[in-house]
This record gives structure tokens, sequence and C-alpha cells, in this order.
């Protein structure tokens, strides 16, 4: 989506400089430094852990970094004037008071702003809550908290939006509707920053990815930079001599593994490559298709290496899925 | 500021996810919208809109003015019926004050959940991220705590006083008798400072069972038990709830040496030392 140069691409709207945060003896964020320009989606991107949330937290003025520094639109968040109209955050969606209804939550909110309520009304339009406006927010699912939250970030129709993990608990409509969300306003010229782990949904939504691990920068590049740099061809290959196509393939210079379901998964050659090779050698082949490795997948290798927390659940998890595609 | 104003900024696109913003909502005040002011109203807001504080404030009303009723009846049969049970240095100015010390309980718990419920839920965060200088938003919970407090424990004194009277029947006194609209107004900005060093108090714990189980503890066992301790005796004087509620009196629960206003100014210096308390612990906390 990078489509010309926008005069206000050049601006820092978000500056983190060598940020670094500990909490006790584990470094959440370490000496990390990135920029965050408007017109486009930023997908900030890492494993549970990584310290996305921490960043977040720390742009919003939410605790003091240790050492550097963590600007909006070049100050910090606590010298903002009027911060709700400059940037929108969304940090943990379950976090009102239970028995307050929607309505009654985003009311105060406007209210340290003089926001008047007709826009709180407007706001629970776009979030599509209206019928439940009036309910405690206790009762709430996941999803409806996070379109609260949104709308909540929407108040003051900020320049900026910092949403962590937006999409959890969203339904695919809710999901497909953020994205768009995020996309219109990118295109008008705002700056959005959302964080995530999944990386098939940054695929999707982000112009532009931040990846982090260990609190540390892994990767700052466009979604097509990142692609081009980090996915490769794989070439999905049904044969009647599976064993000598491999072996030729190797030979040929080419990575070739046999998968569960009696296929090879090959990689470092072109289809129409593998296709020749198989003729050149009378090999037969049912299947031959070429697609390229997920982003998921690059994403996974990136942070694998750096995954903090590689025994918990999670990274547990994560790897799983990891020896899954391979 | 006018909406044609507003998206002045945006291209295209922007008007889609904007459709519904023509109504001058989304467009920037000319005047600082984020101020003292502001923040108060919002922190009413979010008063008036829980249900638990309003719950908290309504039994807090209902219970001091029951009892307050029953209270006066029941000592006034005792003193007809003449039987022993009431304290031979009864004063009627005195019992009707002596509700405060309930009063206070539920005032304590307002000032509490005032900020605790904010730390339980994690909204301190929104609340942060939309009044992001600190004193702002303690300045303006503690405002909107004198706010609820002062004028919900004036009706409450005042009306569980002359209730008191009521059911002491010919026992009771009238409004011009000394010492009791002195006690009424001291009784009012008692509770309201007790509710502030709750908030206080609570601002530095975080936790609404440690800080209500502190007030509470205090108020229930230590300072009473404080009273009891030959030794401990003297400075218990000097106790807040001590020194506040003797500042009512007239009777023989009065303390002369420190009277009504050095009693009440006590208090103040109790608050004071809460409220700095909450501060220094909420100045740079990380939320």
């Amino acid at each position: 989506m990078c489509a010309g140069p926008v005069p206000g691409h050049a601006r820092r709207v978000i500056e983190v400089q060598h940020l670094t945060k500990s909490y006790g003896p584990t470094r959440a964020v370490d000496d990390l430094s990135f920029v965050v320009r408007p017109g486009r989606v930023t997908g900030f991107l890492g494993p549970n852990g990584a310290g996305k949330s921490t960043t977040l937290r720390l742009l919003l003025g939410l605790g003091e970094p240790d050492a550097g520094r963590a600007l909006l639109f070049g100050k910090p968040y606590r010298e903002l004037s009027d911060p709700l109209l400059r940037a929108g955050g969304l940090l943990e969606a379950k976090s009102t008071q239970r028995t307050r209804s929607a309505y009654h939550h985003l009311l105060w909110l406007a209210r340290t702003h003089r926001i008047p309520p007709s826009r709180v009304r407007e706001v629970l339009d776009m979030v599509g809550l209206r019928e439940v406006a009036r309910r405690s927010s206790g009762g709430f699912s996941l999803g409806m908290s996070q379109r609260l939250g949104i709308a909540a970030a929407l108040l003051g129709d900020p320049d900026v939006l910092l949403l962590d993990e937006p999409v959890n608990g969203l339904d695919p409509e809710g999901v497909h509707w953020l994205r768009n969300l995020l996309k219109e306003r990118a295109a008008a010229g705002h700056t959005v920053l959302l964080s995530s782990h999944l990386m098939n949904e940054m695929a999707v939504t982000a112009d532009h990815l931040i990846v982090i691990g260990r609190g540390r920068l892994l990767a700052d590049s466009s979604l097509a930079d990142f692609t081009a740099e980090h996915c490769r061809s794989v070439v999905r290959v049904r044969s009647h001599e599976p064993e000598r196509l491999r072996v030729l393939l190797r030979e040929s210079g080419a990575e070739a593994a046999p998968e569960p379901d009696g296929t090879l998964r090959v990689t470092g050659m072109e289809s129409r490559e593998v296709a020749k090779l198989a003729r050149a050698h009378d090999i037969g082949f049912d299947e031959l298709a070429g697609e390229s490795t997920s982003l998921e997948e690059a994403f996974l290798e990136m942070t694998a290496s750096e995954t903090q927390f590689a025994a918990d659940s999670a990274a547990g998890s994560r790897k799983g899925a990891r020896h899954d595609v391979l | 500021m006018t909406s044609s104003e507003a998206p002045a900024t945006a291209s295209g696109p922007a008007e889609s996810s904007r459709a519904s913003g023509s109504s001058g909502a989304t467009a920037r005040p000319a005047v600082r919208g984020n101020t003292m002011p502001a923040a108060i109203r919002a922190e009413w807001t979010k008063v008036r809109t829980l249900r638990s504080t309003l719950a908290v404030l309504a039994a807090t009303f209902v219970v001091s003015v029951g009892l307050a009723l029953l209270s006066g009846i029941s000592v006034g049969n005792a003193l007809e019926a003449d039987n022993g049970r009431v304290r031979p240095d009864f004063h009627p100015v005195d019992s009707g004050f002596n509700i405060v010390w309930y009063t206070q309980l539920g005032l304590v718990a307002f000032g509490v959940l005032l900020i605790t419920g904010e730390f339980g839920s994690g909204m301190i965060r929104i609340s942060l991220a939309a009044v992001p200088r600190r004193a702002r938003l303690y300045l303006a919970k503690a405002a909107v705590c004198v706010a609820v407090t002062l004028p919900l424990a004036a009706v409450t004194v005042v009306l569980s006083f002359l209730l008191d009277q009521a059911g002491l029947g010919e026992y009771g006194v009238p409004l011009d008798e000394p010492g009791v609209v002195r006690g009424m107004a001291l009784g009012t900005v008692y509770l309201t400072l007790i509710a502030l060093l709750a908030f206080g108090v609570a601002t530095a714990v975080r936790s609404t069972a440690f800080a209500l189980g502190a007030m509470y503890l205090f108020l229930f066992a230590l300072s009473p038990l404080s009273q009891a301790v030959p030794g401990l005796k003297e400075a218990a004087r000097y106790l807040p709830d001590k020194a506040g509620i003797q500042a009512l009196k007239v009777g023989a629960d009065a303390d002369p040496a420190l009277g009504p206003w050095g009693g009440i100014l006590v208090v103040v210096g109790w608050t004071a030392l809460a409220l700095l308390a909450g501060w220094l612990a909420f100045r740079r906390r990380e939320v």
C-alpha cells in the first residue's frame, strides 16, 4: 500500500528510541528503536512476551522507560495536550469496571476531553454496539469488549491508533470490519500501529511490519520486502518415484523432504524446474504445485530462536505448529 | 468550532470511516478540552454510573438515618423506664452524634472504592491515558470524593441528629442547644475528611481488600484497643477517629484538652498525611 510519495509519510509520528525496560531480572524491551509513519497500517509483531504490550504501554505514558524514549509527535505522551484527540489506545480489552454500561464507560472518557455525548453514540454505532450500549460491560464477550475498546480509541477521532491485539476475540465479521476500518484510516493519512502475534492476520492488514522478539527489533520493513526476503517458494510434488526424484533434486541443489501424505516438499527450485527435471529423468508425477512458504512460517522461523519462554506453553504450542509445517 | 472544519486534513477514503462523524464531535476544540474541570466532571460521571458506589452511598444514608431513629427511640424508652441501662453521663447532644461513627464506615468504603475499583479492573490505564497528568487525575478524584461525601455527610448528620432527638422524645434537645450546630458542621467535616483519608490510604495500597481491611481493622479494633491500653491512652487521643468524633461531643465524651477545633485539626493532619502517602505512591507507579 506504499503507493507513491505522500508528504505525510516523512513524519515520524511514533518514534521509539533505544527503549529499554526491565521488570526485575526480565528485560521486556531491550534497546528497541523504530519509527511508525502515517498513511499505512503498521503491524507490530512478536510472540507472546516479546515486549509488544510493554512498548505500547510506554508509548501511552503508563510507565517510565529505564532508558531511551517513546515519543508521539516528538513528545512523551504525558506532554500532549488533549491526548485522546491525538492518539487512541487499546490495551487490554477487559479493563472496564464491570457494572458500568458501555455507554457510560465511553461517556466518562468523553468528559475528560469535553467530547460531546453525541460522539459517544457515533462511535457506538461505528463499532456495532448500539444495541447493547446500555448493558453492563461486565457481561460482554471478549469480542464485544474489544469493540468497546476500539470505540474508546476512536472517541477523540485521533491521528494515531495504538491497538494491542485488537483482533483477539473478534468474530470473522469483526475482523473483517476492523481490517477495513484500519485501512481506511491509514489511507486517510492517519497512523495505525497494531500489535499481534498472528502473522497471517498481519499479512492481510498491514502494509509495514515491525517484528520484535525478546524485546529486540528483528525486522522493520514493508510487507512486500518482508515477503520477498523471507518467503521461499515451495513446490509440492506427488511422484511415482519419490526417492529417486529426491536424490535428483538434491543433486541439483534443491532441498526435498518427504511429507506424511507421501508428497515431496521441495524448496530452492521453481515448480517449472522441478517438472522439467522429473520429465528429463522420466519420473512420472500425479501432482505438482508451487506455493510460497507462508509469512507465518517466516515469522515463526525468525522468532523461534528469539523466543524467550521456549519452555512455556505458548512457546510450546508455537513450536508444535512449526514442526507441523516443516 | 464548526463541523465544517472537522476532517479538513482527511482525503477521500476517510469519508467512509467518518461518515457519521459530521456532528462536530470530531472537530478539534478551539479551547483545550483536557482540563481540570473536565477531569472532575469525568470522575463525577464515573461515580454516578457505577452501581457499587451508588449502593454504598445509599446504604450509608439509609442505615445511618434508620439507626439514629431506632437508637433515639430505644434510649428514650430506657430513660422513660429508668431501668439503669442508659449510661449515667448520658447527654442528648452526644447521643445525636453517636451515629457518625457508623456513617463513617460507609464513607470510608466509598473513599476506598473510588480508586481501588480502577486498579482492580485495570481501568486505571484508560483513565491515565485520558488524563496523563497524574496530579490532575489524583486531585480530580479527591475533589469528587469531597463533592460527594460533603453534602451526603451534611444531610446524614443533620437528619440522623434530628431523628435521634425525635426518638428521644421529651429527653431530646432542640437545634439551638449549645454545641448542636457546631457538632453538625464538624461532623460533616469529619466524615468528609475520613473519606478522603481512606482514599489516600487506598491509593497507596491499591487493593480494595487491603485498603478496606486496614481501615476497618483500625476503626473496629486498633483504635478502641489502644484506648484500653494504659500507656497508649494519652496517644490514642490523637488517632483520627478519636480526635474527630470527640470534636462533636459536649458531654463526657468530649476531650476538653483537644477541644472541638483542635480535634478536627488533628483529623486534617492525618488526612493530609494519607493524601500525601497516596500521591507519593501514585505519581510514578507503573500501571
